[in-house]
């Protein structure tokens, strides 16, 4: 029963980081920080624009977009 | 039994082979036009990335993305001036968007729409700055800085006749391309002051239509002489309006759209993701097939027909064809030039060429060099020879 359960561990464990191993990708993109949803209107104020990020949506609402420069 | 198996293969070979040579798709046929140099004394200015042109009498202006934001290139060499820092004072600009020459005008005067600081402003040929007015709030569009980035539309045209200005207008915030469907042609005064309304953008698109969705088929104009020219994806005609909006004249594109590709909307992300996460995408190792996939309901089902349309005189309308082989949003290289009688042909430009007015004797463009910036290219017309794919389409007068 015990060997069961350390085998069930193991495996349970094995799926974790298989899990974490198969999001690269979006896990590698945080660090850009926020920029990506930031957009400029033709006059200088800008904005979290929503549905223009394929990628990373990093920003909630425009004041996040104050920080951001590109 | 041996025999029958290499006769059969050698039939087969035979038959992908005529697929292969003889079909194909007929664009990939058009030959290229040349490309020069426009041969202005002293040579071409260098622009970073010019947004719009307006042919004068006297010359051509051309309006850049960066400082000195407009030139005045006379057509004899005799004149040239460059204008129009970057600032909020006078004959200061922010985000110029559209030129075009004030008729008449001597010396040879333009006008520019900044949406940036919201002006317009006049200047002559020898760059003297005459004055600038507040735009309309009502004119006023709001654009995401970079649309022209992220979709093949153009949300900024605007064109004169006299102290008629016809431009677009939009309730909304454009921050995508089926933004541009929530929007009307309008006829305004150089404030951009709306005035009554041409045609609505969505009356060109079927109800049902997944133009909605990005590389949906948006239509899009030019004025030639006094009659608007306008591309409806709906009936898939260039159709002829006068300025009251009634439907003068139509002619079939004679084109169907064909399905858009997994391989097309792959392009389209791997430049997205290039525009948002910068140096960081090499790192990212994206699956973008994967992703193309999965997103493939975001995009409309069929390619778009025409991405962009503009006059030569008053006669004769140049569609630009959806082609992701040099740009992944869809400027393609080849154009259609249609005739008032009908008469359509197919010209493919070079890739580093973008062409901006469009005339009897050629097209004015820019053509990018290999250090990333633009200088003044020209297409001489050879009349009659321009491509051999050359057919007449069916045309409508009402």
């Amino acid at each position: 029963m015990r060997r069961k359960m350390i085998f069930g561990l193991i495996l349970l464990n094995g799926l974790l980081l298989a899990a974490i191993l198969t999001r690269p990708a979006w896990t590698q993109v945080f660090p850009t920080g926020l920029w990506n949803c930031c957009e400029y209107e033709l006059a200088p104020e800008p904005y979290c624009c929503e549905q223009c990020c394929w990628f990373e949506r990093n920003c909630k609402g425009d004041a996040d977009c104050q920080i951001s420069a590109d | 039994m041996k025999k029958t198996t290499v006769l059969g293969g050698l039939w087969l070979a035979s038959w992908m082979s005529s697929c292969t040579v003889g079909g194909g798709d007929p664009l990939a046929r058009i030959p290229e036009e040349t490309i020069q140099e426009y041969p202005f004394p002293g040579g071409s200015p260098s622009f970073l990335s010019v947004r719009d042109m307006a042919l004068a009498e006297e010359g051509l202006w051309v309006l850049d993305s960066s400082t000195p934001f407009l030139t005045f290139l006379s057509s004899d060499g005799s004149d040239r001036a460059q204008m129009g820092t970057e600032g909020d004072g006078p004959g200061e600009f922010r985000f110029p968007v559209a030129v075009q020459d004030i008729d008449g005008s001597d010396p040879p005067a333009a006008m520019v729409w900044d949406l940036g600081t919201g002006r317009v402003s006049r200047f002559t040929s020898s760059g003297d700055f005459l004055g600038s007015e507040p735009l309309h709030a009502g004119g006023i569009l709001r654009a995401r800085a970079g649309i022209r980035k992220v979709s093949y539309a153009n949300p900024f045209r605007i064109r004169t006749l006299g102290d008629t200005v016809v431009s677009n207008f939009f309730p909304r915030r454009i921050d995508r391309t089926s933004d541009i469907l929530s929007g009307a042609i309008l006829l305004a005064n150089s404030t951009l002051e709306p005035g009554s309304e041409i045609t609505k953008f969505v009356d060109h698109i079927e109800p049902s239509s997944s133009s909605w969705k990005e590389w949906g088929d948006v239509p899009t104009w030019d004025l030639c002489g006094e009659t608007l020219v306008v591309w409806s994806p709906a009936s898939r005609e260039i159709l002829k309006m006068d300025l009251a909006g009634r439907t003068v004249g139509s002619v079939s594109l004679g084109r169907s759209p064909s399905p858009l590709q997994d391989e097309d909307v792959e392009g389209y992300l791997q430049r997205m993701a290039r525009l948002e996460l910068g140096p960081s995408v090499d790192e990212a190792a994206l699956d973008l097939g994967r992703m193309a996939r999965s997103v493939r309901d975001r995009f409309a089902e069929n390619r778009p027909l025409v991405v962009d349309l503009h006059c030569e005189g008053n006669l004769t309308a140049w569609v630009q064809t959806f082609d992701t082989s040099l740009d992944p949003l869809g400027r393609g290289p080849i154009w259609q030039r249609i005739s008032a009688d009908g008469t359509s042909q197919m010209v493919r430009f070079p890739g580093p060429f973008s062409p901006f007015v469009f005339t009897q004797n050629g097209v004015f463009g820019v053509s990018e060099n290999s250090e990333g910036s633009q200088t003044l290219a020209w297409s001489p017309a050879q009349p009659g020879a321009l491509s051999p794919v050359s057919h007449q389409l069916s045309l409508q007068e009402r």
